[in-house]
């Protein structure tokens, strides 16, 4: 299959570029560039990355919900005057986001995009890959995303500006990133890998920090997107999934029930995309718009990606057929399988001498 | 060409000369300092209000503010101070103080963080923009979430006339006396390591005052002496109270804890395929 008929290779130069963009772009667009083109990006770019080209839009959400919105309402001062720069950045989120929708995480993330390397180098080491999680562990986790946008990006900094909570509270959704730590770590900056004993809140924080990121790390190599399951992120882009312009639409088909192969292609390990058979819209609340379910769709038009009205990427059996070919030789191809292979010939010829 | 090269060597040698057996008199330049605090401490202080900046060595300067689309008006002297209102645009502002006599120039320059709305213009026009004829510019200035810190590095390049000056004594003194010397290199530009010279830190960065730096410069050209300063504040090196070690340790611990649970999950999920066959 060429390159570039294939959406999966196609997702990951854009990944790649915009890895690029979001981690070291300073360096190409300047210095304080970050600090002018958005400051809402729908996706985990870190503004403690000294080269970030742009930076995520829960930043400002925390610091408004502390310095602004919190502050305003312990001083009594004009609340709605505090709640201005905070729909600012809502606006500017929203104005991105519509353009995207939930295709920021899987296209334009810089941490999305980190996880997928790592399951990459998983499988190319030759670790076993868990395929999917078991249902009752998914639905397990699903929730925790929705614990951590309203505490931790809304509810904590919140409390913090009202005085109910000390400064560490402030912004702990930043506190806990891994993005914060990959993104810099990625630039030859080890400062924001550290454990924080200023104050009992801000060591919990930089533990928590630290251990998720190994936690990560490790889980990604053999596991699909680790860290994107609670993402605060993902919650938010839940929440205005329906006003975003790219959607993913399926037309069931009585084939579907006993196919299966969209769910299994999920990352994020969407069971519904394959059991739903009512919804035409089947955009979920964790999907991240990667489009491997359209992939691995075998049905002629069943699932597709739109751009409003109009189609983008379409399920077909012919681009199936030629998709699964070359995801098995991609998947053969692998540092274990050729250590194996080598120890045969070598096994073989030892025999035949 | 040649008296200028010799001009310049002169001016170097003079800058090394005063900055290595005079330290004390880089600090009677002028130089723009935080105005004393007029408010009781502890009493809460608006993120938006007016700063109040003091002028050492005042007598006879003219000092002009600088917005970031580098628009400039002259500002009143309240004896040594001036008050500065945020303009409504952008953060980085400059304050100029000039003053000039038949044979010497001196300028001083600081860029107070004054919020803003984005305005489109970067903080890199204001640095970049010629604001005096021999001025040190920051490159760059902290951005978001940046600040200068002990033990960290940081660029100025020193130019005259919006020309980098090459090989030219350049001091930064801070105000816990420290005093480091550097020669620009053939960009004009200097790197100093800040000092981690704070007599008593304690864990936090809101528990610890930032002290004031001067970076300082001065040069001679065809009879004109020029002389420059730049200043800032700089804050304590947060390695006193944040461990990349024990940070590295607990990564370790996540990491194995992470392998540790994929080593189970899969040990499951193989019973639960033995009983199932």
């Amino acid at each position: 299959m060429p390159f570039w008929k294939n959406l999966s290779v196609i997702r990951k130069i854009i990944q790649v570029a915009s890895f690029l963009m979001l981690v070291y772009g300073s360096v190409i667009i300047g210095t304080y560039a970050a600090d002018k083109i958005s400051q809402a990006l729908p996706a985990l770019s870190c503004a403690y990355d000294t080269k970030t080209g742009d930076y995520c839009t829960l930043i400002p959400f925390q610091h408004q919900m502390d310095h602004r919105i919190g502050m305003a309402i312990k001083a009594g001062t004009n609340v709605m005057k505090a709640l201005v720069p905070f729909f600012v950045t809502f606006m500017t989120f929203i104005l991105m986001f519509v353009v995207l929708n939930k295709a920021f995480c899987g296209w334009i993330c810089p941490l999305g995009f980190f996880q997928e390397m790592l399951t990459i180098i998983g499988k190319k080491i030759g670790l076993q890959q868990r395929e999917s999680l078991p249902e009752e562990k998914v639905k397990k986790v699903r929730p925790i995303k929705w614990a951590m946008l309203g505490l931790l990006v809304f509810g904590f900094p919140l409390l913090t500006g009202l005085g109910f909570l000390d400064e560490s509270g402030g912004s702990p959704f930043c506190s806990i990133c891994p993005s914060r730590i990959m993104t810099t770590l990625m630039t030859g900056d080890v400062s924001q890998l550290y454990v924080d004993t200023s104050s009992t809140g801000y060591m919990i924080l930089s533990i928590i920090a630290d251990f998720l990121f190994g936690l990560m790390l490790a889980l990604g190599l053999t596991m699909r997107q680790p860290f994107c399951r609670i993402c605060p992120m993902l919650a938010l882009h839940a929440v205005f999934r329906k006003v975003g312009l790219v959607r993913l639409v399926k037309n069931a088909k009585p084939r579907c029930e006993k196919c299966g192969l969209c769910a299994k292609a999920c990352p994020m390990d969407i069971k519904e995309i394959h059991t739903d058979m009512e919804n035409k819209d089947v955009l979920f609340p964790d999907c991240t718009l990667c489009g491997r379910c359209v992939e691995f769709c075998p049905d002629k038009d069943v699932l597709m990606m739109k751009y409003t009205v109009f189609p983008i990427f379409k399920a077909d059996p012919a681009y199936f057929k030629q998709r699964k070919k070359a995801q098995t030789k991609w998947e053969k191809a692998n540092l274990l399988s050729w250590w194996k292979s080598r120890k045969a010939v070598a096994a073989s010829s030892g025999d035949n001498s | 060409m040649r008296i200028k090269i010799i001009n310049k060597k002169i001016a170097m040698l003079a800058g090394l000369v005063i900055c290595v057996s005079h330290p004390m008199q880089v600090m009677a330049v002028m130089k723009w300092q935080p105005a004393p605090m007029k408010h009781k401490p502890g009493m809460n202080h608006s993120r938006m209000a007016a700063k109040s900046f003091q002028l050492t060595e005042h007598h006879g300067a003219k000092v002009f503010f600088w917005k970031p689309n580098l628009k400039s008006k002259l500002l009143p002297l309240d004896g040594d101070q001036v008050k500065v209102k945020s303009t409504g645009m952008d953060n980085y502002h400059a304050l100029v103080a000039k003053r000039r006599t038949t044979d010497m120039t001196e300028v001083a320059i600081r860029y107070p963080y004054m919020r803003g709305k984005p305005s489109g213009f970067s903080p890199s026009t204001l640095t970049g923009g010629v604001k005096a004829s021999y001025e040190i510019m920051p490159s760059p200035l902290p951005r978001e979430h940046r600040r200068y810190h002990a033990a960290r590095d940081a660029v100025f390049v020193v130019r005259h006339e919006g020309q980098p000056v090459p090989k030219i004594a350049v001091t930064l003194t801070t105000a816990n006396g420290t005093t480091l010397n550097e020669i620009s290199d053939r960009n004009g530009a200097v790197r100093f390591t800040f000092p981690d010279d704070f007599a008593e830190t304690k864990p936090g960065r809101r528990n610890n005052k930032p002290a004031e730096f001067v970076v300082f410069s001065e040069y001679s050209d065809k009879d004109h002496h020029y002389k420059t300063s730049f200043s800032d504040k700089y804050h304590v090196d947060p390695r006193h109270w944040k461990s990349t070690q024990l940070g590295v340790v607990v990564l370790a611990f996540g990491f194995i804890s992470g392998l540790v649970i994929t080593r189970r999950s899969r040990k499951n999920s193989n019973e639960t395929k033995g009983r199932k066959s």
